[in-house]
């Protein structure tokens, strides 16, 4: 009898949730690599995500409740290439948690290994607010996601091995639905290539890469500098020249400049997310990636979703 | 705490940095097909958890003979340099007219040392003359939230006495913080701060700190030829001492409140003016501060703050005569209450009151408004327009100030929340 009891007590004790104390405590400096924690990590994983807003990454504010949360963080993802410049290095050198600093395996830079667009040949700021590792904004490319979850993956096994198999498991569902989604995207961009568009700012550029659009030039004149008005008296000139063009903004970007020049150049403007939304329908980031495909395919005038039904996934990217 | 308190953090002041790259440039540079740029995960897994991927060593002729060149730079300290200039035009105070300044130029450099201490110093040239403001080690073997700094560094009383003068959020400092601290309040000495989590959405931030020599000047007392002398070989006791306890906290989804208490106490100073001087003066300094910001990222930010001052002990010091330095022992306040608004990310306007017991004969009263604008062209140059309206010993003194400042390179004074 008492051994019975024993295992009942047991199996009890293995069926009840993991406790709180006992997760990976993860801290994630965006809602697309927060996504992409949990959905590997499942409910071994305990996700905070710092920048929860829609606005420019480059001004987010440090909160206090940052930097408790990176105190106590056993994991931290971060896009990296400065992306996060405004609010992570002084949280970092702040939170007093040697577990997370570069270097230590807590520390996941989730652009490592990719080759990021934009690497400038040359440091000045002439060319503006330079990113010396190239442009940043590794959430906005189709093509990155299996990087990206692979990265994060690592970081997790690294640092609860034990959970290696279930972490394993969880990444080759995840990669599945990223190629299947990758299929969908691929599809409805096969009508938009060589098509004109242009941003307010970079945020778009792997996308622009990714599918082959064209691009018309930028309306800021250099990253981060407020366009002059003769700049933008060329722009709605060379906007003009090559209609139609799309102005591809982010929510945070779509502002009255923007307006003004699709307005004078007869361009239309295309609103599309710039991260997922830490508590919207948009917080998986291959819902958000299928939003900003929806968009461009309104935007281009074409079907989404795509007419043919996607090819069967090969489980690659 | 840095990151409560340096301006690039705070919520009304984070300015851009953006992509370098035009899309021209990229797609020129990305010719390759798509699926080709990307780089798989190195083999194993999680390899090198730091960044950047590749080494940050610039190549040498030969990697295996390391260093073997004294002028070798790969170890080199990261440097930065400030220029802070001003326009005053100024009405009303006697000395009226335009004034054109260079007012500050700034050099520093910093670097880790070992891996538990990091040193940094900040030199100055003004009209006065070139100056180090600060030169120290900070060491951070004591434990993940406890730092040791050693050296000459500004105190820790406030929110803006640890601030240079060219990263306030007006062109100058606070009137009762001029008054009873100095325009920049050093000390050679040493300090011990520590934080800890107080919940999941604030903490709570405490420093002490001894030193053998402040270093500050009041305006107030030179304009009357009396100087201080708060240097020296002292015992013990006489040692100054700080303390600073502080508390930050998020409130709600888009707001956070720090309150925070400080205090000076200078056991031991000497006064000299004209021929004569006093010895054995003492003087306590306590200050109560509190700041609320409020506004989503990316949104309008704004920014109120307010902090009380009160000075005791030999505080008001006057020339009676060629041979008599008056010394009162009159406790004298100021306050300031400042409110900030960011309608963009680069443009903020600001107004600020300050009222303060001036610590020379009769503590005559003074107040001080001051309106201001700032605009960030890019996160390296910042130009701002101020108007102040001083009313001192019933006479009002108006000045349009035009302030523009440049920064180059890694330009961040590491600061106490």
């Amino acid at each position: 009898m008492r051994r019975l009891l024993m295992c009942a007590a047991a199996a009890l004790l293995a069926a009840l949730p993991t406790h709180a104390a006992d997760k990976l405590k993860v801290v994630a400096t965006i809602p697309d690599l927060a996504s992409m924690a949990m959905a590997i990590g499942g409910e071994t994983v305990e996700v905070v995500v710092l920048a929860k807003g829609s606005s420019n990454l480059h001004q987010v504010t440090a909160r206090p409740s940052h930097l408790v949360a990176m105190h106590k963080a056993d994991v931290f993802l971060q896009v990296g290439l400065s992306l996060e410049t405004s609010f992570v290095p002084a949280l970092l050198e702040g939170c007093g948690n040697a577990r997370i600093q570069p270097g230590a395996k807590g520390f996941v830079n989730v652009s490592e290994g990719y080759a990021a667009l934009g690497v400038p040949t040359e440091m000045s700021r002439k060319d503006g607010d330079v990113h010396p590792h190239g442009n940043p904004h590794l959430n906005l490319d189709p093509l990155a996601g299996e990087h990206m979850a692979r990265r994060i993956h690592a970081g997790l096994v690294a640092n609860l091995p034990a959970e290696a198999k279930r972490f394993d498991a969880r990444l080759e569902a995840h990669l599945k639905r990223i190629a299947e989604a990758r299929a969908r995207w691929e599809l409805a961009a096969k009508e938009w290539k060589g098509r004109r568009v242009a941003g307010y700012h970079s945020d778009y550029d792997y996308v622009v890469r990714a599918w082959g659009l064209a691009d018309a030039g930028s309306i800021e004149e250099k990253p981060g500098i407020t366009p002059t008005p003769g700049h933008l008296a060329r722009m709605v000139q060379r906007y003009k020249e090559q209609r139609p063009v799309l102005v591809l903004v982010a929510p945070w970007s779509n502002n009255s400049t923007v307006a003004r020049v699709a307005e004078q150049s007869g361009c239309a403007v295309c609103e599309l997310p710039s991260r997922c939304d830490a508590e919207g329908k948009l917080f998986d980031w291959i819902h958000m990636m299928d939003e900003l495909h929806a968009r461009l395919a309104k935007g281009f005038g074409t079907h989404w979703p795509p007419a043919q039904p996607p090819p069967a996934a090969s489980g690659g990217v | 705490m840095n990151q409560l308190n340096v301006r690039g953090l705070a919520a009304v002041l984070v300015p851009a940095i953006f992509v370098p790259a035009t899309l021209a440039s990229a797609l020129h540079a990305q010719a390759a097909p798509a699926a080709a740029q990307v780089k798989q995960a190195p083999p194993g897994g999680f390899t090198t958890p730091g960044m950047p991927a590749r080494s940050a060593m610039p190549q040498q002729a030969s990697d295996a003979s390391g260093q073997t060149s004294g002028f070798s730079s790969v170890f080199n300290p990261a440097f930065a340099f400030v220029v802070d200039t001003l326009a005053d035009y100024s009405d009303g105070d006697g000395e009226d007219g335009l004034e054109l300044s260079l007012r500050s130029a700034e050099l520093s450099a910093k670097s880790w040392i070992d891996p538990d201490a990091w040193a940094y110093f900040v030199a100055v040239a003004e009209e006065e003359g070139i100056g180090m403001e600060e030169a120290a080690i900070h060491y951070k073997g004591l434990g993940d939230t406890h730092t040791l700094r050693v050296g000459r560094f500004f105190l820790d009383f406030g929110k803006q006495m640890q601030a240079h003068v060219h990263d306030l959020r007006t062109v100058e400092r606070p009137l009762p913080l001029r008054a009873y601290l100095g325009a920049e309040l050093g000390g050679d000495g040493v300090q011990w701060d520590a934080w800890t989590p107080g919940g999941e959405t604030g903490a709570l931030r405490w420093s002490l700190g001894v030193f053998g020599a402040i270093n500050t000047e009041s305006e107030d007392l030179e304009d009357l030829g009396i100087e201080r002398d708060l240097g020296g070989r002292k015992d013990l006791g006489d040692l100054a001492m700080t303390a600073r306890l502080t508390s930050f906290m998020d409130v709600g989804e888009h707001s956070t409140l720090q309150l925070g208490a400080s205090w000076l106490g200078i056991p031991s100073f000497e006064a000299e003016g004209g021929a004569v001087a006093a010895e054995e003066l003492s003087q306590n300094v306590v200050g109560f501060d509190a700041t609320f910001g409020m506004g989503a990222d990316g949104e309008d930010k704004w920014t109120f703050g307010t902090e009380f001052l009160f000075a005791s002990g030999d505080t008001t010091l006057a020339l009676d005569g060629a041979d008599n330095l008056a010394v009162d022992d009159k406790g004298l306040t100021g306050f300031y209450i400042f409110g900030d608004w960011a309608f963009e990310p680069n443009q903020s306007v600001g107004l600020q009151l300050a009222n303060a017991e001036l610590p020379t004969a009769g503590t005559p009263d003074a107040s001080e408004i001051d309106i201001y604008y700032t605009r960030y062209f890019s996160e390296y140059h910042r130009l701002r327009f101020a108007v102040r309206q001083a009313s001192f010993d019933e006479e009002d003194t108006f000045a349009l100030l035009v302030q523009y400042t440049g920064f180059v390179g890694a330009h961040a004074h590491g600061v106490n929340g």
